[in-house]
């Protein structure tokens, strides 16, 4: 069954709830109650309740045109998709990030790179795992701290003492 | 005067390695698939927070007329577009390389590149003050349908579905007006995170919108192996033989005519430079005598699709300096460098910044120049660079992705980054383009605002508002635009076809 009008009745339900919720906007200057803070947001929730609408109406009629199963987007033929992986990178992302402020940012950089390149892309090289990110920090480090000075995330304890003695 | 003082302040050892940088990067960025002027600009804006304002402008406006000449060097050698910009190049000058020429089709796009980007500039010097000046009689209402204006674009951004692209022309408004309304000071739709009390910042966002999308698409399709593979089976006996000048010299009305068609085309905004590859590409194939040798590896060809669209890509600049209005999606994202820096792009930075403009105008023009002669030096390189790992690359990304994103703020803001990520990932998939996304999210408050102020201005009277002759004229233009296309297509449906009736 094709997923195309699952997305605008998505987009119907979502903008009708913050349609609801714009009128809790309230402006505290009496003369821009005509054309008010929730003015804007409103028109842009109607445009898209309509959009959607015709989205779904689309989606409905081009599902009525279709005769044959094959024609059908989710077919037989779609490319598998690999979820598993972008899961993986949203958890390792999100340790990076949280790791980061732990352990500073170069000791974060090397470890996020060595494990999405094991566990995302499957290299087992250990010239690709370990050369690979130690090369890259090494340019991030120079360009975006050395070169540019950015104030990125140090860390605590130990690593701090790290960072600060190669950041400066 | 002006224009010599702008070549005078390039006359600096830093603002030189700005230029140099801004041409490497960009080639490279154009080189790579799945990298283009806007990724590129959006990846680097952080760059911009600790570097005087000229030199990041002058950096993103060599960096964007970079890419477009990187992009038809894999776009030739390889048949795979570095960039969107390249797509006409890879349909022609890929046969080159098949001939074993891929030195002639590299030379054609590097000359063609290099003087229509110098017939940009040329449109950049004469135009942009011009339109400037008008602008100056700008007002809040003048600005609303200037704004207005800009957005109706959101439908040349749409692709094959026009509604797709209104859904996420309209979800970039809606985004546009989050945080604090600006006249009372109420809040939208902060639900209780402090982060978007200030509106949803555009670097983040367009950083995860087009850079970590990108990357994430690409992990679910298992697409970094497919391009490896590309990459590996790459022709290595491409030849790199130059022709001689006069070769080139003899695509000069061709060059002509597409650097004309890719300026008209990159002032009008949110056409951009692929719109303006494929329009002179087409052109020039109705006007040739032989328009069935086209898509067979004829000059003329890879001339008119490389000439139009750097020449669009500075065209582009000439709105958004003049009137502050982004003609294509990359310069959308180069608003932020202006901000950053406390710039408005439009008619004060005529008024206010009037060195650091013509100083940018000398940095594109000496720009081009650089690009052509450092990609005849550089190619060598850049036909290796595809062979780089796209798990590295990948790898690489999404680190600058997260640096970007925490040089911008805090960590909030490489949250937020993940979920516009996420949020173009899911649009990327569905078929919504993103780019009107990006024009809303930037224009939207620029309309609000002006359009609230307006009517605050003429004590809530509308007629009053529309009635001012600029206003006016723009609106009639914006409603020319919007049923332009409805109209030429209702005159074709009432004229008979020649087909039809032989």
């Amino acid at each position: 069954m094709s997923r195309s009008w699952k997305f605008p009745v998505g987009l119907i339900l979502v903008s009708t709830y913050l349609t609801y919720e714009s009128f809790s906007i309230t402006s505290p200057i009496i003369q821009a109650k005509t054309v008010g803070p929730a003015f804007f947001p409103r028109v842009a929730l109607a445009g898209l309740i309509v959009v959607g609408a015709l989205l779904l109406a689309q989606a409905l009629f081009a599902r009525q045109a279709v005769t044959t199963p094959s024609i059908d987007h989710e077919g037989a033929d779609a490319p598998s998709l690999y979820w598993w992986d972008f899961v993986n990178t949203l958890f390792l992302g999100g340790l990076y990030v949280g790791g980061m402020r732990i352990v500073g940012f170069i000791p974060a950089t090397i470890l996020f790179q060595s494990v999405m390149l094991f566990v995302v892309f499957r290299q087992r090289s250990r010239k690709v795992i370990i050369g690979a990110p130690f090369i890259l920090t090494f340019l991030y480090f120079f360009v975006f701290i050395r070169f540019l000075g950015m104030p990125l995330p140090q860390g605590y304890g130990i690593f701090r003492n790290f960072s600060q003695s190669v950041y400066y | 005067m002006e224009v010599i003082d702008g070549f005078v302040t390039l006359l600096s050892v830093q603002m030189m390695i700005f230029l140099m940088l801004g041409v490497i990067v960009g080639l490279a960025l154009g080189a790579l698939p799945g990298l283009d002027a806007t990724t590129g600009v959006a990846l680097l804006l952080p760059m911009t927070y600790s570097i005087e304002p000229l030199e990041a402008l002058v950096f993103f406006s060599a960096l964007y007329s970079a890419v477009m000449f990187g992009g038809a060097i894999t776009a030739i050698l390889f048949r795979v577009p570095g960039s969107p910009e390249a797509i006409m190049t890879a349909v022609e000058g890929h046969k080159f390389t098949e001939r074993g020429e891929a030195g002639v089709a590299l030379s054609i796009s590097f000359y063609t590149s290099a003087v229509g980007g110098l017939i940009g500039c040329l449109g950049l010097y004469l135009a942009t003050p011009l339109l400037a000046s008008v602008a100056l009689q700008f007002g809040p209402s003048e600005y609303a349908a200037l704004g207005i204006m800009g957005l109706t674009c959101i439908t040349t951004f749409s692709g094959s579905n026009p509604l797709k692209g209104l859904a996420a022309g309209f979800f970039g408004i809606l985004l546009g007006t989050i945080g604090l309304d600006s006249i009372t000071g109420a809040k939208r739709f902060d639900f209780g995170f402090n982060v978007l009390l200030g509106g949803v910042p555009l670097v983040p966002a367009s950083i995860g919108l087009f850079a970590a999308s990108e990357v994430f698409r690409r992990i679910i399709n298992r697409d970094p192996m497919k391009a490896a593979s590309i990459a590996e089976t790459g022709q290595g006996t491409t030849s790199l033989q130059y022709p001689p000048l006069r070769d080139i010299f003899r695509l000069k009305w061709t060059t002509l005519r597409a650097s004309l068609i890719g300026l008209v085309i990159g002032i009008l905004p949110g056409t951009g430079a692929t719109t303006a590859a494929i329009m002179a590409y087409v052109a020039e194939m109705k006007i040739s005598k032989n328009p069935e040798e086209f898509g067979t590896g004829k000059a003329e060809g890879v001339a008119a699709a490389e000439a139009s669209n750097n020449s669009a890509a500075v065209g582009a600049m000439i709105p958004l300096l003049a009137l502050g209005i982004p003609g294509s999606a990359t310069t959308a994202v180069m608003i932020g460098a202006f901000m950053i820096h406390n710039l408005q792009p439009g008619p004060l930075l005529f008024v206010n910044n009037r060195d650091l403009i013509y100083g940018l105008f000398a940095g594109i023009t000496v720009a081009n120049f650089l690009i052509l002669v450092l990609s005849f030096l550089l190619v060598r390189v850049f036909a290796r660079l595809i062979l780089i790992p796209y798990p590295i690359l990948a790898t690489a990304i999404l680190s600058v992705c997260v640096i970007g994103s925490l040089s911008y703020g805090d960590l909030n803001a490489v949250s937020l980054m993940l979920v516009f990520a996420g949020i173009g990932l899911v649009m990327e998939m569905t078929g919504y383009p993103l780019a009107p996304v990006l024009l809303g999210l930037v224009l939207a408050p620029i309309v609000e605002v002006s359009f609230r102020r307006a009517l605050l201005m003429e004590n809530l009277d509308i007629v009053a508002v529309i009635s001012r002759p600029i206003t006016a004229v723009l609106l009639a233009v914006t409603v020319i635009i919007l049923f332009a296309p409805l109209l030429k297509s209702a005159v074709l449906r009432m004229r008979p076809t020649d087909n039809c009736t032989q």
